[in-house]
């Protein structure tokens, strides 16, 4: 059974426009070749967004002498190069404007930048959400580049993955007629230089005839992206595509080394059509060499970079595998490659593959690439591994000795065993040595046998004779049976190592998930893998672990080989914010000695590991490394989970001991209070004289109590968060209403002055937080300022938010306090004993509840203010 | 002879007890229980007069008590509550008690309830067409409510509420009541309408919208129409 999986679209996805952050988008002035005006567009373009009031700067560009372009350039805010003359991607980070105009995203960074390449700081920018303008001409895409090489020789420095020209936002094309680039070329109003070409080559380049070729292509590519767009619209809508633009090319890719080509040739013929490539690659670890395997991942590679869709088939067939992903993908056209001029056997095989293929799917229409560039081929008969000859004098020594005493022994017997007889036993002998030895000893042998035979063993004895066919024949016979047996030894040999090694990868990762499982705490974790590391690589190491707030921290955890350099630690930030690797052998940060990997997860980031490598992997310890990596990521995942898990377990267990413990204490603390309030009360009702007076002290001193266990109980819900309000509309009166209820005996004393606008409408507040407020400013008010003075109470809607103000007539608050008075427990100097010092705090948080602001001033004329005012909108009413 | 005894069911003796020395000076005949199942016992024993029941109890949540006591139980219950807790309140108003006092009351003021409850008993067969409350006057026959001998123009709604809330003088009334009673189910979770015709028709009938002596506000709760007004 063959498996098809598509992976393409998180393949492709990856590159520009993943989900998860809003990506910046790209937009590329795309032009046929230097001259056309690329660069003058864009920053006009970026003029003009400027003056829209769109943030935008300009990264770098090159005016090549040009002045209109310096003018142009001159009107942007410029950020500042670096000093190796790059893009500064930090210094943008930190301006963060919205478009940054970057000139020439082809281009090959210094070794000691972040990236080696341009469109890689580009995608960097993109992917924090900034807008990036950039100029590119057409060779300067990788399946274009080598499109008149054969013309003229010429092949751009750096090249673009066609991805990015495919998946860019924008692409604006700047034209200009052939012939006019050609005159601006030979007035020298073109700076060619970079092109390092020398003057024959550049009126080549700049000829009419090669200007026409370029601008075709630019059409071409254009009209490729105006189809893609077409067939992204209709496949959004689920749309059935017709059958223009239903066609779909499809390929087959394997390790073979003169794929690269092949992948360009056929992306190429997919831009002509105007219509998509597919690839499929049939994945086959284990059958390959881990060169092979490389190649293919190379090939790979580089369908991506081309923007061809590529599918991953585990088919051990591959006819089979191949018509699975021709029906599945619903592929209408094959490209083939013509069939190099393979020898023998593997080519009526391959013939026959292909040839099956043909005759089962009839209605694909099949196009065969010429093969010119397959002829280039390096041909290789077989592969001779030369390390072979490489071994230690000792070795030639020992087999000749062997071969030498097997000769000695053998000598008493000359003439009683036959000629062949003793010929065998040589070769025996040899053969036997074939196990030991490699081929360069056995083939000195071979050669020492031959001789020894020739002269000794057969006639004419002692003598050098080579003079029958038969003595040819031997002599062939026991070079090439040795060197047959040789090659098979060899082979099994490999494989053999190769499946000692693959066991003991295996055996390594086995182990060290076992110890992985077992181990508790992320200490254990590290040390673990710390040791995995040591033992598989023999590298040294370090891990950076995340801290409590999500950022990186900067110490190394214990069980570290080396701490990282201060500039190493920016490294790993760098390298835990982005989720890439970075470093030594990858495309970030190339110069840095050590190479990062981040540990991350799909959900969570942890932290980066540091090594220092001796050598670069090779494919399979890459391989190996990344699982190890997996695994390490996995099991610190689970340790951060647990430990969350805990942290919330615990928190929810001290929510609930709070919840009881308070609603126990307010319970205790409110029922006797209670029951002195109401016995006091009848106590003062009923009694006369003396005891009448004793229970209304009882009462009054009952009632500041009951007030101070609210307020103490009303900051403590505060503090603890655990207040959450509940919003509806409410009406002012009533609000007013409510709170004066609860100071009726006290406010009688003090002239209430209530100023309510007609229009005032509902407001949206928490009802009984509001009312706590307005009691507890007019309870102040009744302690602190004398009685019979007037009390304002002011209310206004604007429309937007709801105001409300109590001013009263007193002495105002003292100006050194006015800072402090919404501090808890802080009492102003008044000399009047009664308040708690909490009132204020509880009006300030519960205003705060309702994303208020309150504010307290001395009104001119009258007394202390309090202002308050809370966003509150217009209620939502119909008529009915 | 008139039954007069009232049941008090609270866990906390003290306010058993004071409950107790205030209501037996007003001459009423006091029962006692500490639990929700005493309580229970007791009130199908005693058949009360009327019901004080505390909300908080350590066996049975209140309100289960409460329809269980509605189940068969005609008579008032007032209920008891600590004042943060509304929406307990309403719950219980909801499913049938007649009124609530929250802790810490006055003594007055429960008495004064006690009385509203039990009139509003006696009351319900002797409706008129004509309610008087002070200086207002309202003709439920022919919508026409006058003050100081005045007549006042309400919309059609607005008498709606106002009728509602004298016809039920001194009870509380539930924001979901009044809603459902007036406009019908849909409404019931939108209190900011009757908000605003509540405020409509306090300005047309009330000498102080800010200090209402017809509709009283209970705050988080609902309205009580106040039956004898200064």
């Amino acid at each position: 059974m063959n498996k098809v999986f598509r992976f393409k679209s998180q393949k492709r996805a990856g590159l520009l426009n993943s989900g998860q952050k809003t990506k910046g988008q790209l937009t590329l002035f795309f032009g046929m070749c230097m001259g056309v005006g690329k660069t003058h567009l864009m920053l006009e373009e970026g003029i003009r967004m400027m003056k829209e009031g769109v943030d935008v700067v300009l990264a770098n560009y090159n005016s090549h002498g040009d002045e209109e372009i310096e003018r142009l350039a001159s009107q942007i805010e410029q950020i500042p190069l670096k000093e190796n003359g790059e893009i500064n991607l930090d210094y943008i980070f930190k301006r963060d404007p919205q478009i940054v105009l970057v000139d020439e995203i082809a281009h090959l960074n210094p070794d000691d930048s972040r990236h080696k390449h341009r469109y890689q700081d580009i995608e960097e920018l993109l992917d924090d959400g900034i807008q990036v303008y950039t100029t590119l001409n057409v060779l300067q895409l990788e399946s274009k580049a080598f499109s008149i090489q054969e013309s003229i020789g010429y092949q751009p420095e750096c090249t673009i993955p066609d991805i990015l020209f495919e998946l860019a936002q924008k692409v604006h094309y700047v034209d200009a007629s052939p012939q006019e680039i050609a005159n601006r070329f030979l007035e020298e109003r073109i700076y060619s230089d970079q092109y390092h070409l020398d003057e024959h080559s550049r009126k080549v380049f700049f000829s009419v005839k090669n200007l026409h070729l370029l601008q075709r292509l630019c059409k071409q590519m254009m009209s490729f992206r105006r189809n893609e767009k077409q067939r992204q619209y209709l496949y959004e809508r689920h749309m059935q595509e017709d059958t223009i633009t239903g066609v779909k090319l499809l390929i087959s890719i394997n390790e073979s080394p003169h794929m690269e080509s092949f992948i360009r040739r056929s992306k190429n013929l997919s831009y002509t059509l105007g219509v998509p490539l597919y690839a499929v690659y049939f994945d086959s670890t284990g059958r390959l060499t881990n060169r092979e395997q490389e190649q293919l991942n190379k090939n790979i590679g580089m369908a991506h970079r081309l923007g061809v869709f590529v599918i991953r088939s585990s088919g051990e067939d591959w006819v089979s595998g191949m018509l699975d992903v021709i029906r599945i993908e619903k592929i209408t056209h094959l490209i083939l490659e013509r069939l190099p001029d393979e020898r023998y056997l593997k080519r009526i095989f391959r013939r026959s593959k292909l040839d099956r293929l043909i005759s089962k799917c009839k209605n694909i229409d099949i196009y065969i690439l010429s093969n010119e560039s397959i002829l280039k081929r390096k041909k290789k008969f077989f592969r001779l591994n030369t390390s072979g000859f490489n071994t230690s004098i000792g070795n030639y020594v020992k087999s000749a000795i062997i071969t030498l005493s097997a000769a000695m022994l053998l000598s008493p017997f000359i003439g009683t065993i036959s000629e062949v007889s003793s010929g065998y036993i040589l070769l025996i002998v040899l053969l036997l040595q074939t196990i030991y030895f490699s081929i360069g000893p056995i083939l000195l042998s071979a050669l020492l046998s031959v001789g020894i035979f020739d002269i000794f063993f057969t006639a004419p004895y002692g003598k050098l004779d080579f003079s029958t066919p038969d003595d040819w024949l031997q002599f062939i016979m026991f070079l090439a049976i040795p060197f047959i047996n040789i090659m098979l030894t060899t082979r099994l040999k490999d494989q053999q190592q190769q499946s000692r090694r693959r066991e003991q990868i295996s055996n390594t990762m086995f182990n060290f998930s076992k110890h992985l499982s077992t181990a508790s705490g992320i200490d254990s974790i590290l040390e673990i893998s710390a040791k995995a590391i040591h033992d598989s690589f023999k590298l040294q190491c370090a891990f950076i672990l995340k801290n409590n707030q999500d950022e990186l921290s900067n110490s190394v955890t214990p069980h570290s080989d080396f701490t990282p350099t201060e500039s190493e630690f920016k490294v790993a930030e760098w390298v835990f914010e982005k989720e890439k690797q970075a470093g030594k052998s990858t495309e970030n940060y190339m110069n840095e000695t050590r190479t990062f990997y981040p540990l991350d997860n799909l959900k969570m980031k942890m932290g980066v590991v540091v090594l220092e490598f001796k050598k670069l992997f090779d494919a399979e310890e890459e391989l190996l490394w990344l699982t190890l990596k997996r695994q390490i990521s996995n099991a610190l995942e689970r340790e951060y989970l647990n430990d969350m898990a805990r942290e919330a377990l615990v928190l929810s267990e001290s929510d609930r001991l709070y919840k009881t413990l308070f609603n126990s204490i307010s319970h205790e603390l409110r029922i006797p209070v209670t029951s002195i309030l109401s016995a006091s009360e009848t106590l003062k009702e009923i009694e006369s004289g003396m005891s009448k007076e004793i229970g209304e002290e009882i009462y009054t001193a009952a009632q500041r109590l009951h007030r101070l266990i609210e307020n103490l109980l009303s900051m403590s819900r505060l503090d603890s968060g655990r207040l959450s309000p509940h919003f509806d509309w409410h009406d002012v009166h009533d609000l007013i209403y409510s709170a004066t209820g609860l100071l009726k005996n006290e406010l009688k004393e003090y002239d209430l002055v209530i100023n309510i606008p007609d229009n005032m409408p509902l407001v949206y507040i928490d009802f009984g937080l509001i009312e706590q407020v307005l009691y507890n400013l007019l309870y102040n008010i009744t302690v602190y300022v004398p009685s019979h003075t007037p009390i304002e109470l002011d209310f206004y809607h604007d429309g937007e938010n709801f105001y409300m103000s109590v001013t009263d007539y007193g002495a105002g608050f003292a100006p050194k306090d006015l800072p402090y008075i919404f501090n808890k427990f802080y009492r102003g100097e008044t000399g009047i004993t009664g308040g708690s010092g909490l009132g204020l705090s509880i009006v300030k948080g519960y205003i705060d509840m309702h994303k208020g602001q309150v504010k307290a001033e001395n009104v001119p004329g009258k007394g202390a203010c309090i202002s308050i005012m809370i966003p509150s909108k217009l209620p939502m009413i119909g008529n009915f | 002879m008139e039954n007069n005894s009232i049941l008090i069911i609270d866990d906390e003796v003290q306010i058993r007890r004071l409950l107790s020395i205030t209501l037996e000076m007003s001459k009423y005949k006091v029962l006692v229980a500490s639990n929700a199942k005493e309580g229970l016992t007791t009130a199908a024993m005693h058949s009360p007069m009327l019901i004080i029941l505390d909300l908080g109890l350590p066996d049975e949540d209140g309100q289960s008590v409460l329809r269980k006591l509605r189940e068969w139980y005609k008579n008032p219950i007032i209920i008891l509550s600590a004042r943060t807790h509304e929406e307990e309140i309403v719950k219980a108003l909801d499913s049938g008690a007649n009124d609530y006092l929250t802790k810490p009351f006055h003594n007055g003021e429960l008495l004064a309830r006690i009385r509203s409850a039990m009139r509003s008993i006696r009351d319900e067969k002797e409706q008129s067409a004509t309610l008087s409350f002070g200086d207002l006057s309202i003709d439920l026959l022919n919508h026409c409510v006058k003050k100081r001998g005045d007549v006042i123009k309400l919309t059609s709604t607005e008498f709606s509420i106002l009728a509602l809330m004298a016809q039920n003088a001194g009870k509380v009334l539930t924001h979901q009541y009044i809603l459902k009673e007036v406009w019908g189910m849909a409404y019931q979770s939108q209190p900011q309408y009757l908000r605003v015709f509540i405020g409509q028709l306090r300005k047309k009938i009330e000498n102080d919208p800010s200090f209402p002596t017809f509709i009283l506000t209970e705050s988080g709760i609902g309205y009580r129409f106040n039956e004898q007004p200064k």
